[in-house]
């Protein structure tokens, strides 16, 4: 009986590891929208109708209607430049404005209100 | 274009043009770079030897712009082993792997999981939904870009989402489209007893993670599909890439950061796609199956686990005739693989069936070559002769086949009666 306990603990312990994700580094370099098909299950598209730094949540205005996101330490924030023909970098959420384009990949379902990533799109004419 | 070819199939020969041929506006690389069609769909150091010097694949030893921090020519050239930043762009003087490259065959068997699709060495090689379609595109943000920048629309072009969709059907379609159905009925005494170690979840094991010699795993009464596992391959010691006083960070595998695991590749295409494991630290089949017996493996978790299953609270523990006949076992089934690609590839040629890649000069060129990987796996560690005798004879008549107009169709047949007397030599009805 313990022996079967330990092998379904083993067991649990090696699939239980699993995280369904991709290559998320790599997101970084995508310009907003880029794949709607493939990452449409995965993120939301829309852009942003607010910020709120003091309590750390961007609204964006998506095809659905408007979803409050959570920022948190470990969310990452990149600055889409491929308009500008620069590369994508790091940002902040200052760097996050009203009226840009955005793409916000969320936690899991049990988080889905909390920003795994926000990409935002910086305009050619800014 | 062939005659009555169906939607599915008009889209793989589109995934095949993009695969070998398109560039993605950047640096001259193809997918077909580092995944050659005559290689099994992947490079090795040997082959690489035999690439011209402005190949794409040394882009980086003829491009400025490319020259630091992209490859490292020195472990490519004498490892077969590809930069990859799979932690990010962030630091690339610091933060990267360095990976062999994977063969794309039987992919419709190995890619799927319980918890999402499962794509390159650590199963996390594709961006936006981890899936084999989307593979493409962290492919060209990392191997093809002109510069280090990697801006899209300058350094490169992403590919759209019809493009991603035909190289996934290409690549879906290439190699074994199912898992094999063990025990097979194998003539050759040592090939046959490695069978019964391989599957014998009491003594080899093997059979648990590469379930029928597959990349899919079965656990604890599970379907684990096509699973990753810590199998301690990081920790093995005195690898080669260890010697050379290059600075290379310790792999972490799935995952940022890491959890240290790695996907399973299929067997049944190892034995002619070596080096092994996802740092090519072993050279042979023989020796791939001999890490499994030692400490490295079996201080890792899935040694633990497999230990943990044991009566006796041992992971994997072979004699070194038993290692020897589980890797004979593996380079028979490799050979029976290749005869059945061949098969299919002459077929092709003749008209006889789908033909994906075209004309069918360039399908007996690649029948030549799987004819010579059952040779060679064959002739490695003296297995049937008799049937490398008549696999001899059937490359002959397949190169021959190739270059001749009037006498292609002859010739092409000699050599299918051929690899199917090499079959027989291999296997039981």
């Amino acid at each position: 009986m313990m022996k079967k306990l330990a092998i379904l603990a083993l067991v649990a312990a090696l699939l239980g590891s699993y995280r369904a994700h991709g290559q998320q580094m790599t997101e970084k370099y995508i310009p907003v929208g880029a794949y709607p098909a493939l990452a449409g299950k995965l993120t939301i598209l829309g852009t942003i109708a607010a910020v709120d730094e003091p309590a750390g949540t961007i609204t964006l205005s998506a095809a659905d209607g408007d979803r409050i996101f959570q920022i948190t330490g470990g969310t990452r924030i990149w600055l889409d430049r491929s308009l500008l023909g620069q590369p994508n970098m790091d940002g902040a959420l200052t760097d996050v404005g009203a009226g840009l384009k955005a793409e916000v990949s969320a936690m899991g379902p049990e988080q889905a209100g909390v920003a795994r990533w926000v990409k935002v799109q910086i305009p050619s004419t800014r | 274009m062939q005659p009555g070819l169906t939607p599915e199939q008009k889209l793989i020969l589109k995934g095949r043009d993009l695969f070998f041929n398109e560039t993605f506006a950047g640096n001259g690389r193809s997918c077909g770079t580092c995944h050659r069609a005559e290689n099994n769909f992947a490079i090795d150091p040997v082959f690489i030897a035999g690439l011209p010097k402005d190949d794409p694949l040394f882009v980086v030893e003829f491009t400025p712009a490319l020259a630091k921090n992209f490859e490292n020519p020195r472990l490519m050239r004498e490892f077969g082993l590809i930069l990859e930043n799979l932690d990010g762009f962030g630091d690339l003087e610091n933060v990267f792997t360095q990976r062999g490259v994977p063969h794309t065959l039987a992919l419709r068997t190995s890619v799927n999981s319980p918890n999402g699709p499962r794509t390159g060495w650590s199963g996390d090689g594709a961006p936006l939904d981890g899936s084999l379609k989307a593979f493409a595109v962290g492919a060209v943000i990392q191997h093809f870009t002109r510069t280090l920048n990697r801006i899209p629309g300058v350094d490169f072009r992403l590919p759209t989402e019809e493009e991603l969709e035909a190289l996934e059907a290409f690549q879906l379609a290439l190699g074994r489209q199912e898992d094999l159905a063990l025990p097979l009925s194998l003539k050759g005494t040592v090939a046959k007893r490695g069978q019964e170690i391989f599957l014998d979840n009491s003594l080899g094991k093997c059979n648990v993670c590469h379930g029928n010699a597959g990349a899919n795993a079965s656990l604890g009464g599970q379907d684990a599909n096509n699973a990753n596992f810590n199998t301690g391959v990081e920790n093995l010691e005195d690898q080669p890439i260890d010697q050379i006083g290059e600075r290379v960070p310790p792999d972490d595998g799935f995952g940022v950061p890491g959890d240290g695991t790695f996907n399973t590749p299929p067997l049944v295409e190892a034995a002619d796609t070596g080096p092994f494991f996802h740092n090519n630290s072993i050279d042979t089949i023989e020796g791939a199956v001999a890490f499994y017996n030692g400490r490295a493996f079996n201080n890792s978790p899935s040694g633990q686990f497999l230990a943990g299953t044991d009566p006796k609270g041992v992971g994997i523990r072979l004699e070194a005739t038993q290692v020897v006949a589980v890797a004979a076992f593996l380079r028979v089934i490799n050979a029976l693989e290749n005869i059945r690609a061949s098969v299919d590839l002459i077929q092709g040629a003749l008209g006889k069936r789908f033909a994906i890649f075209g004309n069918a000069g360039e399908q007996l060129r690649l029948a030549a070559f799987e004819i010579e990987d059952a040779i060679r796996v064959l002739q490695g560690a003296n297995l049937h002769p008799q049937a490398v005798s008549h696999l001899e004879s059937a490359r002959k008549s397949v190169t021959k086949a190739k270059n001749s107009s009037f006498r292609r169709k002859l010739l092409a047949m000699a050599s299918l009666e051929e690899l199917q007397r090499a079959r027989a030599e291999l296997v039981g009805p």
